[in-house]
């Protein structure tokens, strides 16, 4: 009995090292399907296909693993913020004033001291009469968080698009597809600037104001991947 | 007010501009401690899961204003903190987390099983090899012939290495189910590949001889 389990035990640490039944799949269900497979959120074939999956793939098995435990952990109770978090909640705050244009900039205006606006008024306004404009606008991927919004850009605006696919490549590849006139401008060489953000510098004498399709493109090897869709109106010039 | 009611509500406050800063302290501070604590778990420093969680919330205020209420806050979340952990971990924390099995109940027993095993290598000849190979492929078709639940727990366990408490959480089953799978896998296996000093072995042992 203990040379069968041993020998079984052998032949497991040999299958281990061989890749197991299947080897490793080439294709993976999102982060979204798996947060989805672990809220019971699947049909039970869903469910029997995922758990298939998740037998021969250690890299989405931990993702699910992850998702449960960050699930598990307690929310924090805002009544007993401790010192940290407040500390930290100050710093969070400076710094996201600090950061460009947000997202709800306009309605929060509306409740800053008067004084403070004016005073942010002069500033900017300083600003884009005595620099070259080199402002930047930050972009999600179509289908991710905003759907298929066109966002509004002028056209001497860089941007910054962010890499949601939840993988990161060495280098990207960008290209600007002008809807109206069906062409192509690329831009090549391009790193992450901050973690999941690629810097765009738009080639602006290249393009011209209207609806752009903008495809991300990561590049590990010699192999492209597909990473984001972005869709703009350039404005202006 | 449950912890999703609250999240929801000062969501709405700040994707309508109401209160904007004091809605999305309270947000920060609600969800604060699962994400600093989620960078602990992966072995970031204290300060290390400061930064990357000072990082998470700034992300999640840049895009809040796309968030759904169809979606469970706590899923978007996760999404934004596995990105960044996805960077981080390939620039700075590559090797693995430490397993170490927390010891369950009568588990020493179960948990000797399988993967912690060496058997030391003993230069095998090439019958040796073949029968190896035969032995193995009578490994894989006795899997394939247990029930699909029962497989993957074999297979999770023996031969990716997961602990008991993953495979359950893996498989949405209990850890008692867990177990029950792998004693009776275990055994279905051994009956299917038959004495290890049978035929095969013999073959080995006596070429070994000649």
């Amino acid at each position: 009995m203990a040379d069968e389990t041993q020998d079984l035990d052998r032949l497991f640490e040999r299958l281990a090292r061989e890749g197991g039944t299947q080897g490793d799949p080439e294709e993976h269900p999102s982060v979204d399907t798996l947060a989805a497979y672990h809220g019971n959120e699947l049909s039970p074939e869903e469910d029997a296909g995922i758990q298939e999956h998740l037998a021969s793939c250690r890299r989405c098995a931990e993702i699910v693993l992850d998702f449960a435990s960050f699930l598990a952990e307690p929310a924090s109770e805002p009544e007993v913020a401790s010192l940290e978090m407040a500390a930290e909640s100050r710093r969070l705050q400076e710094r996201i004033k600090a950061e460009s244009e947000p997202a709800y900039s306009r309605a929060s205006w509306r409740h800053w001291p008067a004084i403070a606006a004016v005073l942010t008024l002069v500033v900017v306004g300083f600003y884009f009469v005595s620099q070259p404009d080199r402002s930047v606008t930050t972009l999600d991927a179509v289908g991710a968080l905003r759907g298929g919004e066109v966002e509004v850009v002028p056209l001497s605006h860089d941007l910054v698009l962010l890499n949601n696919s939840g993988s990161s490549f060495e280098e990207y590849r960008v290209e600007f597809e002008e809807v109206s006139k069906n062409r192509v401008v690329q831009v090549s060489g391009l790193r992450e600037d901050r973690p999941s953000e690629v810097l765009v510098r738009v080639p602006r004498r290249k393009l011209e104001p209207g609806k752009h399709v903008i495809n991300l493109l990561g590049i590990r090897g010699d192999q492209e991947y597909h990473v984001g869709t972005y869709l703009v109106d350039f404005q202006g010039r | 007010m449950s912890d999703d009611d609250l999240t929801f509500r000062l969501i709405e406050q700040i994707q309508a501009g109401v209160d904007v800063d004091e809605s999305f302290r309270r947000l920060h501070d609600l969800h604060y401690r699962r994400v600093r604590n989620h960078f602990l778990y992966k072995g970031f420093s204290p300060e290390e899961s400061r930064d990357l969680t000072q990082d998470v919330f700034l992300r999640v205020f840049k895009g809040i204003g796309g968030f759904r209420r169809e979606s469970r806050f706590e899923k978007w979340l996760f999404k934004i903190v596995h990105n960044l952990l996805s960077n981080e971990v390939r620039g700075r924390h590559a090797e693995k987390r430490e397993r170490k099995e927390t010891s369950l109940d009568a588990a020493k027993e179960d948990e000797s099983i399988g993967a912690a095993i060496e058997i030391p290598s003993q230069d095998p000849s090439v019958l040796d090899e073949a029968v190896e190979k035969e032995r193995l492929q009578a490994l894989r078709q006795a899997l394939a012939g247990l029930p699909p639940q029962m497989r993957l727990c074999c297979e999770l366990r023996y031969v990716k290495g997961f602990k008991y408490q993953e495979i359950a959480v893996l498989m949405k089953i209990s850890i008692e189910t867990v177990k029950a799978h792998l004693h009776q896998a275990r055994k279905r296996l051994m009956d299917k590949l038959g004495d290890p000093g049978g035929e095969g072995g013999r073959r080995a042992r006596e070429h070994d001889r000649g």
